[in-house]
């Protein structure tokens, strides 16, 4: 997941990068409204957490023009003023949730992943796929209730494909929602990656989660099934 | 007294009688001096005419011509005036045919002196009486001293005077009754514009926004453009205190957060205690701030905004909502008030699994019902008292029932919590003193 992060207190926005990143995030991020504008319309986000006051444009102008732009991923705004008239003005700007200053980062942490799930049509914090499951809270992943052992990066191969299930991820994508933007990218370490997931979801070969479609990508092959 | 009606009424009304009374006694004072003389002149009229018809024969006798005498009641059996004429040593050598009760006796004085005055006969009657004693020559060249003396105790004159003075007053009364009521109808007219002021100084605190300037009398604007200016500034002031508190807040929860997020569990502890003191004097700030200046807000679209927010909040539940609130229902109370009471009364609601939310005005009270777990405290309004919490189902400060309970006490109203008729929760908030209008219901939607 490729995660924006818009908030002009260094300190504070470095904290919520470490969290993010520790959490498996690719992040873009940004101290002042309008490169965070940019940075919203141009790069392939999977989710925005946006501080309402910010130097430049200010967070809900912010969220105006990036809703404006056609651009629809889940944004979170922090906010210090959490009055509920703050909080409403946030949501009719185009804010999917709120999160009031000061607040613990696993707070955020389960805000995100709910906004994400929600994104996905997914009411639960666990994704069931038959036989596979993965939890996002524990980051784990069971198959046949037997724990499976993944790197970070294998996990986020699995749960970027999970929460967009059926659809077709372009090896470009899916780097871009793995890696942040100053890393390396190979499309041959995504390959080890799949390949390394393959092995351990299905050993013997009768799962087959995870379906290679020559020139246009990867899909997660598996029906859902618990639901929204 | 304080009020300005009864004091120009009262001042009209002492003016009105001084005046009347003053001229009364004058114009009285006037006529009955005129009377007064008028007496002494036919009086002494009489005296004269008297002495005209008097003559002395040769014996030196004093004789009277009746048929000369100035009042022909005189030579009449009559009452009411009487004359004689006394000689020396009190001898009456003359006197008319008309008669009185009793003679008052006659004075001596020098020649040529005039005696008058009022004497009280024996019936109690007063009579104005006159006297004037002279000498007669004779032929002889002897002298015949006499008094010539009259006595009228008729009381026409008199009867005359208590007429004029009652019609006088009478009159006098009946315009003072117009002077005054004519007096009232101007008191009233121009009272009228501060009437007027002080019903809009009424509705300046029912949240109107400024004094009307239209058919203000020029000497009364000053006043209406300082009572407007120094409402604008109070509500400027009043924004300006709010603006800061919440900037002040701002500026110190990024630091709260970032110190929060340390890892450093004694850091943290400090940061939640400092983060709760914010929270409780901002919210000790905010309901001490008067409702008198803030403007009405329309209750509905609040309800429909605050909803819209939590059918995305929590769109995932499907959730209903009911408002049964008539379209031009206003309080007047701070708009961020309001929205923070509702926010946090639907958010509960939300947080404790509502998926239908009902919200009617009813005898100023708004019921605020869903269909949710409710409360599970046998007691629900102990929740309301600050930093209680009904469980730990959801994270929170458990403040927010506290909140909105301090806010509508500040609106001079009381918070309830009861259970719905689908076994959810019910909060009643009492809002008849800060409810401005409501007048049409509105359909359910």
């Amino acid at each position: 997941m490729r995660a924006l992060v818009v908030e002009d207190e260094a300190v504070l926005r470095e904290q919520i990068v470490t969290s993010l990143r520790a959490e498996g995030f690719a992040i873009d991020e940004s101290g002042d409204g309008r490169e965070g504008l940019y940075l919203a319309s141009e790069m392939p986000i999977d989710i925005a957490i946006v501080d309402i006051g910010l130097p430049e444009l200010d967070g809900l102008e912010l969220v105006r023009q990036v809703r404006a732009s056609g651009v629809s991923v889940p944004i979170l705004l922090l906010t210090a003023r959490d009055t509920w008239q703050d909080k409403v003005e946030g949501l009719e700007a185009g804010a999917d949730d709120y999160l009031a200053k000061p607040f613990h980062m696993p707070e955020l942490l389960a805000r995100l992943r709910a906004l994400l799930r929600r994104t996905g049509g997914w009411s639960e914090p666990t994704l069931r796929f038959g036989r596979l499951e993965i939890d996002t809270r524990a980051q784990s992943v069971t198959v046949d209730d037997h724990p499976i052992s993944l790197t970070a990066y294998e996990y986020r191969v699995l749960a970027y494909l999970s929460t967009h299930g059926g659809e077709v991820i372009s090896k470009a994508r899916l780097l871009d929602h793995l890696y942040d933007e100053s890393d390396v990218r190979d499309p041959n370490v995504l390959e080890v990656f799949v390949r390394r997931l393959r092995q351990k979801l299905d050993p013997d070969k009768k799962l087959e989660p995870i379906e290679t479609l020559r020139g246009r990508g990867y899909r997660l092959a598996l029906e859902r099934t618990n639901d929204s | 007294m304080n009020s300005l009606s009864a004091r120009l009424i009262a001042g009209s009304l002492l003016v009105l009688t001084v005046f009347v009374g003053l001229t009364g006694l004058a114009v009285s004072y006037s006529v009955y001096q005129r009377a007064e003389q008028a007496a002494e002149d036919r009086m002494e009229g009489l005296v004269f005419g008297i002495l005209g018809a008097t003559e002395v024969d040769a014996s030196g006798e004093l004789l009277v011509r009746m048929g000369e005498l100035p009042e022909r009641t005189l030579a009449l059996d009559s009452a009411g005036l009487y004359a004689e004429i006394v000689g020396a040593r009190g001898k009456r050598l003359w006197q008319s045919r008309s008669i009185i009760d009793s003679v008052p006796p006659v004075q001596q004085t020098r020649i040529g002196q005039w005696q008058r005055g009022l004497v009280e006969l024996k019936n109690g009657e007063r009579a104005r009486r006159m006297q004037l004693q002279t000498v007669w020559e004779l032929d002889n060249g002897d002298e015949l001293p006499f008094i010539v003396h009259v006595v009228d105790a008729r009381t026409d004159d008199a009867r005359a005077l208590t007429r004029f003075t009652r019609s006088l007053w009478a009159t006098l009364l009946g315009a003072a009754a117009v002077l005054l009521a004519l007096q009232l109808g101007v008191l009233r007219a121009a009272l009228g514009p501060l009437r007027r002021l002080g019903q809009d100084i009424d509705a300046m605190s029912n949240g109107d926004q400024a004094v009307s300037e239209n058919d203000i009398p020029k000497e009364l604007s000053p006043l209406v453009g300082s009572i407007n200016a120094l409402h604008a500034r109070e509500r400027q002031r009043h924004e300006s205190y709010r603006h800061l508190l919440n900037d002040l807040a701002h500026n110190l929860k990024t630091p709260l957060a970032i110190l929060g997020n340390l890892n450093d569990p004694r850091v943290d502890t400090q940061a939640s205690s400092m983060q709760r003191s914010i929270d409780r004097y901002l919210q000790r700030a905010a309901t001490e701030t008067t409702t008198t200046l803030s403007a009405p807000v329309t209750l509905l679209p609040v309800l429909d905004r605050v909803a819209e927010s939590m059918r995305k909040l929590y769109a995932h539940d499907g959730l209903g909502f009911d408002h049964r609130v008539p379209a031009d229902a206003t309080l007047r109370v701070p708009e961020a008030d309001l929205y923070e009471v509702i926010g946090n009364l639907y958010d509960n609601a939300c947080k404790y699994g509502a998926s239908k939310i009902v919200t009617r005005l009813e005898d100023s009270k708004l019921y605020i019902e869903d269909n949710g777990k409710g409360f599970d405290s046998a007691q629900p309004d102990t929740l309301l008292r600050r930093g209680m919490r009904e469980d730990t189902r959801t994270d929170g400060e458990g403040i927010g029932l506290a909140s909105v309970s301090q806010l509508v006490s500040a609106w001079g109203g009381t918070v309830s919590l009861g259970e719905s008729s689908s076994g959810g929760a019910c909060c009643v908030l009492d809002v008849g003193a800060v409810l401005v209008q409501r007048t049409h219901p509105t359909a359910p939607r």
